[in-house]
This record gives C-alpha cells, sequence and structure tokens, in this order.
C-alpha cells in the first residue's frame, strides 16, 4: 500500500466519505465487473458492488493493513456475490436450473429455451453472451475461479488468497471448471463445436 | 504409459504454463500421440480465449453517485447515534433559546421594518451585538421573568413578540433617545463606543455577565434607568448565549462542521467552452464561481489561462453538490469527468480553540471592566476587537461548513 493510500486509509477510518472514494476509485471497475460475471447483470452487478464498498466502508476499522487492501476488497466482493446467489437459489430464483451430477463435478443443466440459433451465434457479441451464459450455469465455486482466473486475470495466488485455500486447490478447482465450461460450451452450439475442432 | 484421465488433470495448469519441466515433457509426449487429448487442449485454450475476450464493462453512470449517498447516510446515521444524547440533553434548553433569538429576530425586524437575518447579528460583531441589546431592550423589560425567555419556556418566548409588539412600539415611543440609538447606529466602532459608555454609567456589562442572579434581586425594576440597566445586562448574557448555541447545540455544527474541499477532472475538446457550461450549471444551482488563488496560472476566469487547460473554482452548497455533479456528469459523459482527491477538514476543534481565547478575552475585558486589573483603555480597545474578530472567524468557519469548494480542472 502506498503512502498516499495509507493516508486516504486513514482519512477513510475516521469518517471522511470523500477520502474513501478517492481510495476506492481504483477498485471500482474491477468489483463491478466481478460481480456482474458472477450474478450476470448489470442491476444486480451495480447493487452488489455498493454492497461490497458499503460493507468495505464500515469494516474499515478492522482492516489489518499487513494484508493487501485489494485482496481484502476482492475477498468481499466474492463473499457477497456468492451470499446472494446462495440467496436467490433459497428463493428458487435460478430453479429452472436443474443441477446435474458429472463424475467429479457439478454442473447445470440447460433447460430448452427460445435463445438465438448457431446461424445467429456466429455474430461475435453473441458468442460473448453464450460464453457469458454458460459461466452463469457453472456452480458457484467453479465460476468464482473462472471469473477471477479467465475473465479478471488473477493469479493463482491472489485467487488462494481471496477464497482463502491453497494454491493447489485453486488449480484443480480451475482445472474441473474449465473443464464444466468446456462441457457447457459444446452442448449450447454447434458452432462451438466447429472452432473447437478448428 | 499415460492414462488420459491424469492427462485431463493437467490441462488447465498446462494452459496457464504452470506445470513443471517433466509434467510438461509427459503432457506434451501424451497429446502428440493421443488425438482425444489433443482435441481436449485445443478446445480448452479456446474456451479460455473466449473467457479473456471478455469485455470489461464501465460501471452504471449514477454508481459512484448512488454509492456516494449511501456512505453520506452512513455518516449522518453514525453522527445522529454518537451526539442523540447530547442532542436530546441540550434539545430543551436549544429550542428555548433558538425561539428568544427567534423573538430578538422579529422585534428587531419590526423595530426597523427590515427583516435582516440572524447571521448578520451574530456575525461576531461587538457592535453589532450591542445593537442587538438596545433594541430588545424594551421586549425584554416587559417580560416578567426575563431568564424564561431562554431558559425555560419556549412556547412563552415564542409568542412573546406578538402580544409585546404593541407594547414595544409604547416603550419605543417613551424611549425614544435609546431606540433612536438603537437604529442609528450603522459604524461598528461609534456604535459600540456610544452603547458601552452608557453601560458604564449603568454599573457595566460585565456584572451581567459575572452576576446572573442580580436581575433576580431587583424584580420591580420595570421603570426608567434602572429596567435599561437590568435588561442591557440580560440581553448581553443572551448574546453570550446565542455564540455558545451556535456551537453547542446546533444539529448543522455537530454534524458538519466540515470545510470540504473536491476536485474533479473534465476532459473536453474546447475546455473554454465547458468551463462557461460549467460555470452555467454552477449558477444555475446558486454557486459561486470563484476566482482562483495565485498558484492557478491556468483559469479561464481571469483570461490569463493556457487554452487546452481552464480551472474553474465552484463554492457550492453541500445539499447542491451532488445536483452539480449530475449536471456535469449529463454534460460531459461518466468517460470524461473523474472525480479526484477530496479532502474534508472537521473544524471542531479550531472552533472549540477559538472559543477558549474568547472565554479568555472575557474573562480580561471583564477583569479590567471591574478595576480587577490594569489596563488602558486602548488595551481594552485591542482586546474587544480581537475578540470581535474571533467571533467573525467562528461565523465564517461555520458559514464555510455549509459550502463545498470544488475546484474543477478542465483538459483538452
Amino acid at each position: 500500500m502506498c503512502e498516499d493510500e495509507k493516508s486516504l486509509l486513514e482519512k477513510a477510518k475516521n469518517g471522511d466519505v470523500f477520502a474513501y472514494e478517492s481510495l476506492i476509485e481504483g477498485y471500482q471497475k474491477k468489483v463491478f465487473n466481478l460481480a456482474l460475471r458472477m450474478v450476470g447483470n448489470r442491476e444486480d452487478a451495480s447493487e452488489l458492488a455498493q454492497e461490497v464498498f458499503i460493507r468495505v466502508y464500515k469494516s474499515l476499522k478492522g482492516f489489518k493493513e499487513q494484508s493487501q487492501f485489494s485482496t481484502w476488497i476482492y475477498k468481499i466482493t466474492t463473499n457477497v456475490c456468492l451470499d446472494e446467489l446462495r440467496k436467490r437459489k433459497n428463493r428458487n430464483i435460478t430453479s429452472l436450473d436443474e443441477e446435474i451430477k458429472l463424475e467429479d463435478s457439478e454442473i447445470k443443466r440447460q433447460i430448452e429455451d427460445d435463445k438465438p440459433t448457431p446461424e445467429m451465434i456466429v455474430e461475435k457479441n453473441e458468442l460473448k453472451k453464450v460464453v457469458s451464459d454458460a459461466i452463469k450455469l457453472l456452480s458457484d465455486e467453479h465460476r468464482t475461479v473462472i471469473v477471477m482466473r479467465d475473465i479478471q486475470g488473477f493469479s493463482y495466488e491472489e485467487i488462494a488468497r481471496i477464497i482463502n485455500c491453497p494454491e493447489g486447490t485453486v488449480k484443480s478447482r480451475l482445472n474441473r471448471a474449465r473443464l464444466a465450461l468446456k462441457e457447457i460450451l459444446k452442448g449450447k452450439a454447434e458452432l462451438l463445436s466447429y472452432e473447437f475442432v478448428k | 504409459m499415460v492414462r488420459c484421465s491424469e492427462i485431463m488433470e493437467l490441462v488447465s495448469s498446462y494452459v496457464d504454463n504452470n506445470l513443471d519441466g517433466s509434467q510438461k515433457d509427459l503432457f506434451e509426449e501424451h497429446v502428440k500421440t493421443c488425438s482425444s487429448c489433443a482435441n481436449e487442449l485445443k478446445e480448452m485454450m479456446y474456451i479460455m480465449k473466449l473467457c479473456n475476450e471478455m469485455p470489461e464493462e464501465e460501471i452504471p453512470q449514477d454508481f459512484k453517485l448512488q454509492l456516494h449517498n449511501k456512505l453520506i447516510g452512513l455518516e449522518q446515521k453514525k453522527a445522529k447515534g454518537k451526539f442523540g444524547v447530547l442532542w436530546n440533553k441540550y434539545l430543551k434548553v436549544g429550542s428555548s433559546i433558538a425561539a428568544g433569538v427567534l423573538l430578538i429576530v422579529l422585534v428587531q425586524g419590526l423595530w426597523s421594518n427590515i427583516f435582516t437575518l440572524p447571521v448578520k447579528n451574530l456575525a461576531g460583531n461587538s457592535s453589532s451585538k450591542y445593537e442587538l441589546k438596545d433594541e430588545i431592550k424594551p421586549e425584554i423589560s416587559n417580560a416578567d421573568n426575563m431568564q424564561n425567555n431562554y431558559g425555560v419556556s419556549s412556547k412563552e418566548a415564542a409568542e412573546e413578540p406578538i402580544a409585546n409588539a404593541a407594547q414595544s412600539q409604547e416603550l419605543r415611543k417613551s424611549k425614544s433617545g435609546i431606540v433612536k440609538d438603537g437604529n442609528e447606529m450603522p459604524a461598528a466602532g461609534s456604535s459600540a463606543d456610544s452603547t458601552r459608555s452608557g453601560l458604564k454609567k449603568s454599573s457595566g456589562v460585565s456584572d451581567a455577565w459575572n452576576t446572573k442572579s442580580k436581575p433576580a434581586e431587583e424584580p420591580g425594576n420595570k421603570e426608567s434607568q434602572p429596567r435599561i440597566q437590568t435588561t442591557t445586562k440580560k440581553s448581553d448574557q443572551t448574546s453570550r448565549s446565542q455564540d455558545n448555541v451556535q456551537i453547542m447545540f446546533s444539529t448543522a455544527s455537530v454534524m458538519a462542521v466540515l470545510n470540504r474541499g473536491a476536485t474533479i477532472a473534465v476532459r473536453a475538446e474546447k475546455p473554454d467552452e465547458a468551463a462557461g457550461k460549467i460555470k452555467n450549471d454552477a449558477l444555475s444551482l446558486h454557486a459561486g464561481v470563484l476566482q482562483p488563488g495565485p498558484a492557478s496560472k491556468l483559469n479561464g476566469e481571469t483570461g490569463g489561462g493556457v487554452e487546452s487547460e481552464t480551472t474553474l473554482n465552484v463554492r457550492i452548497l453541500n445539499s447542491l453538490y451532488e445536483q452539480f455533479v449530475n449536471a456535469i456528469i449529463t454534460d460531459f459523459g461518466t468517460q470524461s469527468v473523474k472525480f479526484g482527491a477530496v479532502s474534508s477538514r472537521d473544524m471542531t476543534e479550531t472552533i472549540n480553540e477559538k472559543n477558549k481565547i474568547i472565554e479568555e478575552l472575557d474573562r480580561k475585558i471583564n477583569d479590567a471592566e471591574n478595576g480587577r486589573s490594569t489596563l488602558s483603555p486602548n488595551e481594552l480597545e485591542v482586546l474587544k476587537e480581537e475578540r470581535k474578530n474571533q467571533l467573525k472567524e467562528i461565523q465564517a468557519i461555520r458559514e464555510d461548513s455549509n459550502y463545498i469548494l470544488v475546484s474543477i480542472k478542465i483538459t483538452k
């Protein structure tokens, strides 16, 4: 943490909202995007990201400066998002997705819907949407590591610190998550299969 | 021969280049000969490519503002919790005093037919205090127990001016000399002098501050000079209370004796035009567009600026700051606006220090006026002037706390 950040942190701890806003300026986009990929829509992501920064603000006094401020923020982000996903499950918001067991991981079965045909998926934007939708179908655990590693670009070490588990666990979880995502995408569009074998 | 399932355990780490030498060799050897695993690898790489290409989205336009409001709400809640007990304790006294202040303002307004803001009277100008004192004389002298006006019953105090308005007029006529003084005292020094000399004749203002019980010992004094003497003492107490009230009892001061500064950076094709736009935004929100200090050479306002960069300083009410920010975002879009370092300085301590200085000055002035110390009239005058300045500064700080000073840097 640089001196500027330290000074802002001290001010923020004493209730200086403006100092706090300056402190978190650089994290807002990343936290929002992390939340967006975790919950899948902008409105919820915005709400959750705000919730993250409120929680961070409330617990500033308990923040130990030996740990990294960024790691701490992302850890709270992950927890807030996973809490939300759990709540949703309890409210059956995502009940359309039935969970099925694979050999060593869980994925969700995609329900039939009126999504674009493979021809339309050729469009690049559609492709991104397909990926985005596929990520939504992953289990929370897998989604977390995929979003952190493959979308946000965190290192294994960072992910391990954020989700509080050994690096080895991150590696194996990521491996399973990628395989699960591949399975979902394979079943989702023929085009992707075509792309796969090219 | 390695089994495919074992190879599949490594595929992710291989893609991330996270395998050690021997594992990597093993993996590469296997995929050379196993088309199924080679396929898996290709697919995995493709998916990761897709994930990596997922665009990072911008935060919603109102994100910062919504968050800001929530944070401010939190702070206000905290402040309420913290000062709630203190506030409740002083609420009764505070409201009574507020009613007293209202009464004074109302009577003063009736008197001169001009309703002036109480702030002016409380601006820390000792002459205005003396003015105030003289003007409320008839009003207060009519009250049976003057302390009630400020200490106990706010309701009574609030009803007082209406009931006494006519009587006040009468009294004004009968004490035309004094009243005239009160009305025609615009200049600070002379009015203070004339009032003070009058006070000296009637045994001095300091007695009133030091001996609060004195008016009660003179209950029948409602006529002529003795009454004037008593009321003068009383009103001096009031004035002093008002100064303290400003600091101790006002929720506004409890929550916001913070002098705030904010910086906003705006990118625009034509900085001068952008500055004009922002200036209009500010003016439409009743803000003051200030001339920058000598440090800023880039001000478009003064005409001495550099064309590619302009700085505007805006002083805007705290409550309108959000609207101002919104207006700028609407004008230029979130992409072109950056909210930089913002600071707020808690001035409560400064005010407390100034209050201590004032108390000390009061003590010295009292001592001198009661012959307990040997100060020359000039020295006394200097002390009074100092007291006046300290009060003025407190008032200025308090007024500033209602505003946020925004420095807007507009660059190409």
